[in-house]
């Protein structure tokens, strides 16, 4: 007889077994498994009591209710911006297109203490360890497997910003915010990224975004132009293919061989 | 149930205590839409897709394992294992989000064809064509040079 999932274990337990599967357990003893569960409930609540949970839980949720809220709202204000005069939209497109330009793909020598506010352009500051110390990385700097880095952004006066990595074995990763769900403002001054990232066996490069805005930043459609770039063999230099609105500029790192 | 189903999926336990608190965070953002019928069933639906997400924005590194779509990968087609471990990113990249659901209902959760169907709200036939149509990319991306 085929051992009942754990998952269905779990619907007994709380006596929600689904109609599709009540013949699946027909003569089958599941007390012990049961009893498991439930010990293993009484225990985890044991360790960790529920109301510090509670409390983060609903902090988040409040949080995800006001980004909700900002989303609508800039919905809004587009809606009525698209019905504004010819006149007006060429005005206004005309400053976007002027302002998305991209910058010079290259690293200013910045002040990066944290508590500096730093002007100029957005940008992603890479930083190897070696030793006991980090080491900045130019673009094009030749990097390896296993090589440790910490990031850094400035979003160059921007108030939102996302933060991703192309590598060249078409691996995009999300850095900034941590969640697809999470409020994409950034901070006003240089900020290292909480992690840092141990570098895999892609080959190539490792290629990281800054996508900086003056609103909320859509997290999904970017990772999503970023995985369409990741299909292009053009990938390592090519732009993003982003709204208007959107700055992009990125630091592009060698891939050495091991 | 919610934080061993987040474990079982993510494996550590920190990330798997963080996914949990997005759980519910989904669970009071859409309170209104949400009907008092069999909650267990909705809360692990809403944690699997949190976990998939998690697991679709890691970084893939050989330690990372990503041991679920591995294990996917190889109750779908075993003579198909080492192609399809280089090819899961691109194999779920561009599907729609429940596949990934239904596939891990299915080939990890052990559901048959009828539980993913009522779990997942869609009939048996359309179920089986996901996973059909699952296995067919599966082998064209076999078959890519």
């Amino acid at each position: 007889m085929t051992r009942v999932p754990d998952w269905l274990v779990e619907r007994v337990a709380l006596d929600e077994v689904p109609p599709a599967s009540r013949d699946r357990l027909a003569g089958v003893d599941l007390a012990d498994r049961i009893a498991a569960v439930k010990a293993a409930n009484a225990a985890e609540l044991a360790a960790y009591p529920a109301a510090p949970a509670v409390a983060s839980i609903q902090e988040r949720a409040a949080t995800a209710a006001k980004r909700a809220a900002e989303r609508r709202r800039v919905r809004k204000v587009t809606m009525i911006g698209l019905a504004t005069s010819a006149a007006a939209i060429a005005i206004v497109v005309g400053f976007v297109v002027t302002r998305s330009t991209p910058v010079a793909p290259r690293i200013a020598e910045v002040n990066i203490d944290d508590d500096v506010r730093v002007k100029g352009h957005p940008r992603v500051i890479a930083f190897r360890q070696v030793g006991d110390h980090a080491e900045k990385l130019a673009p094009d700097t030749v990097v390896h497997e296993g090589d440790l880095l910490q990031l850094r952004y400035n979003a160059g006066g921007h108030p939102y910003g996302v933060i991703a990595s192309l590598d060249g074995a078409g691996g995009v990763t999300l850095h900034f915010p941590q969640r697809e769900d999470a409020p994409t403002a950034m901070a006003a001054k240089t900020t290292a990224l909480p992690e840092a990232y141990a570098l895999d066996n892609a080959p190539k490069f490792e290629r990281f975004f800054i996508i900086t805005s003056a609103e909320p930043i859509d997290v999904q459609g970017t990772l999503a132009a970023v995985r369409a770039l990741a299909a292009r063999p053009d990938g390592g230099e090519a732009e993003l293919d982003l709204p208007q609105g959107l700055h992009q500029w990125s630091l592009r790192l060698r891939k050495g061989t091991p | 149930m919610v934080l061993r189903r987040c474990r079982k999926l993510l494996g550590d336990d920190h990330t798997a205590r963080d996914a949990m608190h997005d759980v519910f965070v989904q669970v009071l953002s859409h309170s209104d839409a949400l009907t008092d019928q069999a909650p267990s069933s909705l809360l692990f639906r809403i944690a699997t897709n949190v976990c998939l997400n998690r697991l679709r924005t890691r970084r893939r590194r050989p330690e990372d394992g990503d041991a679920l779509l591995v294990e996917i990968a190889e109750r779908t087609d075993p003579a198909a294992r080492s192609a399809a471990r280089a090819a899961l990113d691109t194999l779920f990249r561009n599907e729609p989000a429940d596949t990934a659901l239904i596939a891990v209902l299915h080939l990890h959760d052990q559901m048959t064809l009828e539980e993913v169907a009522a779990e997942v709200g869609m009939s048996v036939s359309g179920v089986r064509k996901r996973l059909a149509k699952l296995r067919t990319k599966l082998h064209s991306l076999e078959a890519r040079p």
